[in-house]
């Protein structure tokens, strides 16, 4: 199972709004020591929850576009994790987890989602 | 029943460990939740000596503990919740459990001073933040209000200032208690506005921090300044809150000692907690080893 995808804010509708899956985005930087105390126990969730969810992040110091788009999606502090239905926010985690406990947040979310993929329109029988 | 046990997981605690391990002591050091302590929120440390490549605060203190477990030292990931220094040996408590030790070294450092409003809890990561290596680029393009007037308010106010269009520094003194050189940068620097005799009375916004309302300290007027965020740097209160009682405190929350000795035989402090002047890693860890070089000469008395 391949590790988070690193996204940027000008490929949003590709690769967050739409997927079908719920996707989670991580807003990170590369000097957030937090961020960095994260890293292996976010890398470690997609061999968790398989295909269940799209393990996403995008790097808050790599533009001013990524910045402002964090901030206008409601960031003000990283690391922020915000799990997304077809780009619609459906729950956050803010800042460091232990790995057990940052699995369970999770967990908690993707079920709060269910009504989210109900939504998703579904195969014509 | 322990020799030494050691109540904090920063520089202080872990140069303790490593110097009572060393020693051949049964040692254990509880951490807490906040592994690492203050060092582990800084991203590059470039001024502890050995390390000209510099290096991040989590990789030195992940380094610091695996040197202090080398030499035989107990890491517990627990949190004190107790102690009882009334009687020899000490107690400590964890939840349920005791733990009983010859000698304690308190090393539980700092936390950020806050203002105390009931708004700043509320807006605490909605805008209000402590940490501006962390979160400074999330006001690109927009304005922070940072409260202090020390060399942290002024250094991260300037840091801010890459990012954000403007930062205002609000200060309850009339002149910046900062180094002269910090002084003169945020003076000449574009970005930043600066209004001495100010407190905060208010963090304003709904979901997020929209504004503060200010008095001003000579006029008494009270003013609402516009702003995104809002950074407290108002210095430290020493992590003291479990010693009430058991220990003599000094009016600024530190533990009363000569140097690294308290009033209690075979009790010692190290670090931040007691240090208001320096607040080094390199003076964190001096005073770590002093704690611990005292702590053997008390357990060799018998």
């Amino acid at each position: 199972m391949p590790g988070p995808i690193d996204i940027q804010s000008s490929e949003w509708m590709e690769l967050v709004e739409s997927e079908e899956r719920p996707v989670m985005v991580e807003y990170w930087h590369h000097k957030c020591v937090a961020c960095k105390q994260m890293k292996p126990i976010y890398e470690a969730q997609p061999e968790l929850f398989g295909n269940e969810i799209k393990f996403t992040r995008m790097n808050l110091l790599e533009s001013k576009e990524n910045r402002k788009f964090a901030i206008r999606g409601g960031v003000r502090s990283t690391p922020t994790f915000i799990l997304y239905c077809q780009g619609r926010p459906v729950g956050q985690i803010i800042g460091s987890r232990r790995p057990d406990d940052f699995t369970d947040e999770i967990r908690a979310l993707v079920d709060n989602a269910e009504n989210c993929l109900m939504a998703t329109p579904l195969e014509e029988e | 029943m322990y020799d030494i046990a050691i109540i904090g997981g920063g520089p202080a605690g872990l140069t303790a460990a490593i110097y009572a391990g060393r020693s051949k002591r049964k040692t254990i050091l509880f951490t807490g939740s906040n592994i690492g302590g203050q060092i582990s929120l800084t991203f590059q440390v470039e001024n502890y000596p050995g390390f000209p490549e510099s290096i991040t605060g989590p990789d030195l203190v992940e380094k610091m503990t695996a040197q202090a477990k080398k030499f035989g030292a107990e890491i517990d990931e627990r949190t004190v919740t107790g102690v009882d220094l009334s009687s020899h040996p000490y107690r400590l408590m964890i939840g349920e459990e005791v733990i009983v030790a010859k000698s304690v070294i308190i090393a539980t450092g700092s936390n950020n001073r806050l203002l105390g409003l009931e708004s700043e809890e509320r807006f605490m990561g909605r805008g209000v933040f402590v940490c501006a290596t962390c979160d400074a680029v999330i006001y690109e393009d927009l304005k922070v209000v940072a409260v202090g007037g020390g060399d942290s308010a002024v250094q991260e106010a300037l840091d801010i200032t890459k990012y954000a269009r403007e930062v205002e520094i609000v200060h309850r003194g009339k002149e910046f208690t900062a180094s002269n050189y910090l002084k003169k940068e945020a003076l000449k620097n574009e970005r930043i506005k600066i209004r001495f005799n100010a407190v905060v009375e208010e963090i304003l916004g709904e979901d997020y921090v929209s504004g503060v309302r200010i008095r001003d300290t000579l006029t008494g007027e009270e003013t609402v300044i516009e702003t995104d965020g809002v950074l407290i740097a108002i210095g430290w209160t020493p992590n003291s809150e479990l010693f009430k009682g058991q220990l003599e405190l000094m009016d600024n929350g530190g533990i009363v000692a000569d140097d690294v000795r308290t009033s209690k035989q075979g009790v010692f402090v190290a670090g931040d907690i007691n240090d208001d002047k320096y607040r080094q890693l390199v003076t964190a860890c001096g005073s770590g080893c002093r704690a611990a070089i005292e702590v053997d000469r008390f357990l060799a008395r018998g």
